[in-house]
């Protein structure tokens, strides 16, 4: 059932509470910290103002200092919604198109690739609204590939996420291993995970079945 | 190592890793985020994907190998409880499933003793893991088999009644599907019923 809004796009006494009690500061960058209680009533809002429709106080939400400070906090903040099946369709939405219009604006020095898991995540969910924007905001990836140089900063190389250190670190792709996953994987099947949620699950094993064999080149 | 350093460091690393083959690389790129995100909303269709899309035994030891640290992780209770708590959608009884299907048919010694060491440790994944040693041991060889077995029965005779009932379901399944199964022979000499007189 759709859901029905009767605040016209206008924040209430309630909303307007609960900006108040946004951080000026974040304990860590990224938002992939989950016992913060600063980073959840980050992510509340902008669910709440998602719901309610305001997008001036989304926007100025995503101007805030706290989240322009670090390169890895506004598209952590966005993937942290936008893969969680608990919050709100609408909010899930709401981030992957805010996170297209990231790509979209893109300077060619900022290199995204941190996020290409959770758009993977996002191709496999059960709504298939959310994989059609998850797919769609694959597709603007995509076109900033193009941007892209060997001299491009990774977003999130060192703060992506807190446990990174002890548990091995993140392991990161070169240029064309990046082209290879986006623009040879998974966007000529980009139709059939719009359709079929576990469509992505087939079209990623095809590709990972030949990993680990000593001396194989390139597919 | 100071962050700067440590760019530096993965950033060779990543261009080093362009000479390898891109499936390798990938699998190795998604299976660090699994580890280190600490999401379970991440790490659970990540997870799905990886255990399932799967099939060639090169590229199962390299999943195994890439996300052990996930399964070495899970020892600590507080860690997985807090990751089974982060989101009410995710079903716990199926993510743990995920989380011990990282170990897989042709794994090693050393990550089946990862999901005894769960079994013993009486906490969230042992039923899970119990059941993945289930799925495992038919396919195991047969010093591996005797040593499972040998842990399992010590886990019987010392270990909480809770963790027998995991122990006699999962494999009471599996000694009844075949009578070769070297565990079930070792684990049921004696009709089922009078092993779960016992609990």
């Amino acid at each position: 059932m759709a859901e029905v809004e009767y605040t016209n796009g206008r924040t209430t006494d309630k909303d307007a509470d609960l900006s108040s009690h946004l951080p000026s500061t974040l304990p860590s960058p990224s938002f992939f910290v989950y016992d913060s209680p600063d980073h959840t009533t980050v992510v509340d809002y902008f669910v709440r103002m998602t719901k309610v429709g305001d997008t001036n106080a989304i926007d100025d939400l995503l101007a805030s200092p706290f989240l322009t400070e670090s390169s890895v906090s506004l598209p952590s903040l966005l993937a942290r919604v936008w893969i969680s099946p608990s919050h709100p369709v609408h909010a899930r939405l709401a981030a992957l198109q805010q996170y297209i219009t990231l790509m979209q604006n893109q300077v060619a020095s900022q290199d995204f690739q941190g996020f290409i898991p959770h758009l993977i995540a996002v191709l496999a969910d059960s709504n298939k609204d959310v994989r059609a924007a998850g797919a769609n905001a694959i597709l603007a990836y995509e076109a900033s590939l193009s941007k892209l140089s060997s001299k491009s900063i990774v977003v999130g190389l060192d703060d992506m996420y807190t446990e990174d250190v002890a548990l091995g670190g993140l392991k990161w792709l070169a240029l064309p291993e990046r082209k290879w996953l986006v623009e040879s994987v998974i966007t000529p099947k980009l139709e059939e995970c719009r359709l079929d949620g576990k469509y992505i699950i087939h079209t990623l094993g095809q590709a990972l079945d030949a990993a680990g064999k000593k001396g194989k080149k390139d597919q | 190592m100071q962050p700067a350093r440590r760019a530096r460091k993965t950033s060779k690393l990543s261009l080093r890793s362009a000479n390898n083959s891109n499936p390798t690389s990938v699998m190795v790129f998604l299976s660090s985020h699994v580890v280190c995100s600490g999401s379970s909303a991440l790490q659970f269709p990540l997870l799905q994907i990886l255990n399932e899309s799967i099939g060639a035994p090169a590229a199962l030891k390299l999943k195994s190998q890439s996300l052990t640290p996930l399964l070495e992780r899970c020892r600590d209770g507080d860690y997985i409880r807090a990751l089974l708590k982060q989101d009410p959608q995710i079903d716990t009884a199926e993510f743990t499933k995920r989380l011990m299907e990282i170990v897989t048919p042709g794994s090693s010694s050393a990550q089946v003793n990862i999901l005894l060491d769960l079994v013993s440790l009486h906490g969230p994944v042992s039923a899970a893991a119990c059941q993945q040693l289930a799925v495992i041991f038919p396919t195991a060889g047969q010093s591996l088999q005797l040593h499972i077995a040998q842990s399992l029965v010590n886990q019987l005779e010392s270990g909480p009644q809770v963790s027998a009932f995991w122990i006699i379901c999962s494999f009471d399944r599996i000694s009844r599907r075949s009578h070769q199964i070297r565990l079930g022979l070792y684990l049921f000499p004696q009709p089922f019923s009078s092993l779960c007189s016992r609990m």
